[in-house]
């Protein structure tokens, strides 16, 4: 059982990190291919909270997200402001991921280089894990109905536009920045937690395609998508063992796929709704109210209190 | 660091001195050329369709594969050349028809060719490893180790070919370009794609003259990389620095393509010679940054109208 | 505000129903006893890049097991193999790999990995489950004992450390070649390589060579001239290339070659793949390597031929006698204890003393779970070919 138990806490972590993404290529259209580096600055920063300086696990977690939306802005805001179009700013972000990895492992007194850190207990559970999918899922639907979460959406439609409706480019592009940032900085936290180990080697380049893949078959512009997504690849290889070999092939061939056939994805802009099960409840009880409430709710943007 | 070394080279290092650094000049252009030659290929197709082709890389792997395969098979040299080439051609344009141009049709955000560039490059890289074992080969029959002195200068043989070659196909796809009719297509759409159409060029055989160059460059990049290092699956990946050395020449242009690539050999070769190799990428990467940041149209910023 | 709390109990359900089923474990016992078949796992690369690493091995365990099965097993018992790749994804795999053999298949000890870095993911969940591994070629000491010097009691190795290799090829470069100006061409961000440098450079310093340059290089490159040059000109009579890539060696070796440099090339156990001698066997002519065995000794051949007339196309390597090593020697703690139970396995392991294995004698060092004193191959490769050298065997401290 904990078998299953190892394979679930890991799909957590790779839904948090890919809901992160999400934000960032789904809906504002910019294409990263280093986020792994984000992960990288999570994992390090919370085991060398908790070994090094003795900071409570939560904290740890939370500081980790803390100092790569710090980084995120450090790089974010000059390349958004020098205005890179969507293929340069994919190189600088894999220049970003390959720098990050260059200098954790090059650099002995904190880091401890090639070898890592070890020596800390597992406190990444399925309970910590599944209580933040719940958390982030919770931050990040209420994210994007917000006012930042519509303008990535304009800015991802048509960038002139925006700008000329008045949506500040720059900010919004940079905000996105920081909260994918966020969100795989902790899952990088959770995995080292997890692992009890951490090395430059352990979060390698091709982590980065795997969370984009997590974005590109969810659907770009949906956050339920990713998230079913990004659970769904963590689960299946282990599920299918003969299909590791070939997965990236069949990643590779679906993201064709995907885009001349079904460019929004899973879900496409859609996100999961828990209407229907609402409903049916309401129903089964003769609460003619509860789905009537929610539909008044969804009409709000989602933030409606009854 | 570097500076200073070079420096001190330069000044008291005498002749042993002076001709490490030329030493260091010639390797960085060896390394350089093989950038500028790709660079070339993104350029160009980047210079009509304003985006870049990430596919670029898996074309130039396949065809140096084919000219493996067919030379173990029995062929000459030259006639396995010629066949990575040929596939080159044909696996360039099959990519155009098969994904980027009904994706253009749908007029999809570049965002979503970039996509499929990748994913293809991913399906046809992985596809390799799996098929064909990710071990290195050499190129077979060509034996390049032996080099020509010069003075305390050694130059690889291999290096003074590929030099001739690329230029002699550089010189060519500028004649081509500025001298022939499908070469003023080629410009009228680099300058405005959808007014060239209006003007009665077919952009459709635009797109196929313009993957056919790509897929010639492509093949012989791989072929000369092939015969100086090895034939493996992911000598596709090399293409990521040929697209840095666009971007810093500017995207879409080929001159700045072929300065590009010059300049990030020798940055690249100094980095690894004075400073140090794990930090090399670091400084390819800062400079683009830097790039990016002061002049972001690239060195060779151009107006919209002197593309290409 | 429904739909989200809706969602949080969703959640809380889905936990909590995972959490009662894990709360159905539990036994007290220590470790792992066999029911009807002794059940042995191994975690390796069988997939991928770098699968000639597991594959080799995980076909001579099968192998051996048959034939140990045909015998009439251990202790009356079959025994069943249970192998999972790692090959994609290695830490994750390994993570979720060793969880699986302990948690479900409920193995009495694990064979491999191969690679330090996944051997340290392995430390916390052996432990905690209290089932021996046995790494084949995971070299770096941090496996069996840990940084503040604390013996990883269910860990055990078969190879020699990377220490032992570089202190082992300092000496032999010193005194038997007569080099004393060495250059380091090596990936520092890669332990294995650091490792062996660190212990090369104090060996070979104190013994009274130098250390003319360390240069810097990442196993992802195809291009050394600009590092090599600058070595040329320091003055060093050798180079030491510390890595685990062939494919580095042979661009090195090639580029030596184009730069018209002749330096002594001396090399690891990283170095020991076929496909190596295909690339450059010319160029490397001469070269010097530390090996783990010397399978051109003929008591190897025998071996060999059964092994490739069973698998044809393939030749064992290294790693499959490492594997063969491990087996051996879970096998003769578990005829030791007398039950096969994965503490008692754990125990006995330590008591190895001079037990003949696979490849050679094996004792094993009760503090650190290492061999102790086992045989460095000094191998030259000459007519594109590894040819044995020199047996080095360091003396007793």
């Amino acid at each position: 059982m904990q078998y299953f138990g190892s394979v679930l806490t890991l799909a957590g972590i790779n839904m948090i990190m890919v809901i992160g993404l999400a934000v960032l290529v789904g809906y504002t259209g910019l294409f990263s291919m280093g986020h792994a580096g984000f992960m990288m600055i999570g994992a390090y920063t919370a085991v060398i909270f908790y070994k090094y300086l003795g900071v409570p696990f939560a904290v740890c977690i939370l500081l980790s997200g803390v100092f790569s939306v710090i980084i995120g802005l450090v790089i974010g805001y000059p390349t958004m402001r020098s205005r890179l179009t969507g293929d340069q700013f994919a190189i600088a972000m894999m220049g970003f991921g390959e720098a990050i990895r260059m200098i954790v492992s090059n650099t002995e007194p904190v880091f401890n280089g090639a070898l890592g850190i070890s020596g800390f207990p597992k406190l990444t559970s399925l309970w910590v894990v599944t209580l933040l999918v719940a958390l982030g899922l919770i931050l990040m639907f209420n994210f994007i109905k917000s006012a930042y979460g519509k303008n990535c959406i304009a800015v991802r439609e048509q960038e002139i536009a925006a700008e000329i409706m008045g949506v500040d480019i720059v900010k919004t592009k940079v905000i996105a920045l920081a909260v994918s940032a966020f969100y795989v900085g902790v899952g990088g936290a959770l995995f080292a937690f997890y692992m009890t180990f951490i090395s430059p080697a352990m979060i390698a380049a091709s982590k980065s395609s795997d969370l984009l893949a997590g974005v590109v078959f969810g659907g770009m512009g949906s956050i339920s998508g990713p998230a079913i997504a990004g659970g769904a690849l963590a689960i299946l290889p282990e599920i299918l063992r003969a299909f590791s070999t070939w997965r990236l092939v069949i990643y590779g061939v679906l993201f064709v796929v995907v885009m001349l056939f079904k460019p929004e994805g899973l879900l496409g802009y859609r996100e999961i709704s828990f209407k229907p099960v609402i409903r049916f409840f309401g129903r089964l009880f003769g609460k003619k109210t509860a789905a009537e409430s929610v539909k008044t709710d969804n009409r709000n943007g989602g933030d409606a209190d009854e | 660091m570097a500076c200073s070394c070079v420096a001190a080279h330069l000044f008291h290092g005498g002749d042993f001195g002076m001709s490490v650094v030329i030493q260091q000049i010639v390797t960085g252009l060896s390394i350089g050329g093989v950038y500028a030659l790709l660079a070339v290929g993104y350029a160009l197709i980047y210079s009509v369709f304003d985006f870049s082709n990430f596919a670029f890389g898996c074309v130039m792997m396949v065809s140096a594969f084919v000219a493996y395969y067919s030379i173990l098979a029995g062929c000459s040299v030259a006639m396995g050349i010629a066949l990575a080439i040929a596939v080159g051609i044909l696996f360039s344009v099959f990519i155009e028809l098969i994904a980027y141009r009904p994706l253009r049709k749908k007029n999809t955000s570049r965002l979503f060719l970039m996509i499929t560039g990748i994913g293809i490059d991913m399906a046809v890289t992985n596809t390799a490893v799996n098929l064909l074992g990710a071990n290195y080969r050499p190129f077979p029959n060509v034996s390049v180790t032996e080099p020509i002195m010069m003075g305390n200068i050694a130059v690889g043989k291999i290096d003074i070919i590929a030099l001739i070659v690329s230029l002699v196909a550089l010189g060519i796809l500028w004649v081509f370009l500025e001298k022939t009719k499908p070469g003023l297509a080629i410009r009228a759409s680099a300058y405005d794609t959808s007014t060239a159409g209006i003007m009665g060029i077919n952009v459709n055989q635009v797109s196929i003259i313009v993957f056919v160059i790509s897929g010639v460059v492509a093949a012989i990049a791989g072929i000369f990389f092939g015969m100086k290092y090895a034939i493996y699956p992911s000598m596709g990946t090399v293409s990521t620095k040929a697209f840095i050395a666009s971007v810093i020449g500017g995207l879409g242009n080929l001159e700045g393509a072929v300065i590009g690539g010059i300049i990030l050999g020798l940055l690249e070769t100094f980095v690894s010679g004075y400073i140090s190799s794990t930090y090399r990428d670091l400084f390819s990467y800062g400079l683009l940054i830097l790039v990016l940041l002061f002049m972001p149209g690239g060195l060779l910023a151009k107006s919209k109208s002197d593309k290409l | 505000m429904k739909r989200k709390l809706l969602a949080l109990l969703l959640a809380a359900a889905m936990v909590l129903s995972l959490a009662a089923c894990g709360s159905k474990e539990g036994s007290d016992l220590p470790g792992i006893t066999a029911g009807k078949t002794i059940k042995i796992g191994f975690v390796g690369f069988l997939s991928g890049q770098d699968a000639y690493l597991g594959q080799g091995a995980k076909m001579a365990l099968e192998d051996y097991i048959e034939e140990l099965n045909a015998k009439g097993g251990i202790l009356g018992k079959k025994v069943e193999l249970i192998a999972y790749d790692i090959g994609m994804d290695p830490n994750t795999e390994t993570a979720n790999a060793c969880n699986r053999l302990i948690q479900q298949d409920k193995v009495v000890a694990i064979i491999g990995p191969e690679s330090t870095e996944q051997a340290m993911v392995a430390i916390p969940i052996v432990t905690e489950g209290k089932v021996p591994m046995v790494v084949t070629t995971a070299s770096n000491p941090l496996v069996t004992v840990a940084e503040d010097g604390t013996l990883n009691k269910y860990m055990y190795r078969m190879c020699f450390t990377d220490p032992y290799q570089g202190t082992a090829l300092a000496n032999f470069a010193y005194n038997d070649l007569g080099l004393r100006n060495t250059a380091f061409l090596g990936d520092v961000t890669n332990i294995y390589c650091e490792g062996i440098q660190n212990c090369y450079r104090d060996e070979f310093t104190k013994i009274g060579g130098s250390i003319a340059t360390e240069e810097g290089m990442m196993a992802s490159d195809v291009d050394f001239r600009a590092q090599l040059t600058t070595i040329a000109e320091s003055g060093a009579d050798s180079i030491l290339l510390a890595t685990g890539s062939y494919k580095v060696v042979s661009f090195v070796a090639k580029q030596m070659r184009q730069l018209g440099l002749d330096l002594t090339l001396l090399g690891v156990d990283g170095w020991y793949a076929n496909e190596l001698l295909d690339l450059a066997g010319p160029e490397l002519e001469g070269s010097f390597m530390t090996n783990m065995v010397s399978d051109d000794d003929p008591i190897f051949a025998d071996y060999i031929e059964k092994f490739t007339a069973k698998h044809p196309g393939t030749t064992p390597n290294v790693y499959a006698y490492y594997a063969l090593d491990a087996m051996m020697s879970i096998e003769w703690a578990i005829n030791q204890a007398g039950v096969a139970n994965s503490t008692e396995i754990m125990n006995k392991l330590e008591t190895m003393k001079d037990v003949p294995v696979f490849t050679d004698k094996l004792t094993i060092e009760p503090d650190t779970h290492n061999p102790h004193n086992k045989t460095v191959s000094i191998i030259q490769i000459t007519d594109s070919q590894f040819k044995t050298y020199k047996l080095y065997t360091p003396e007793d401290k």
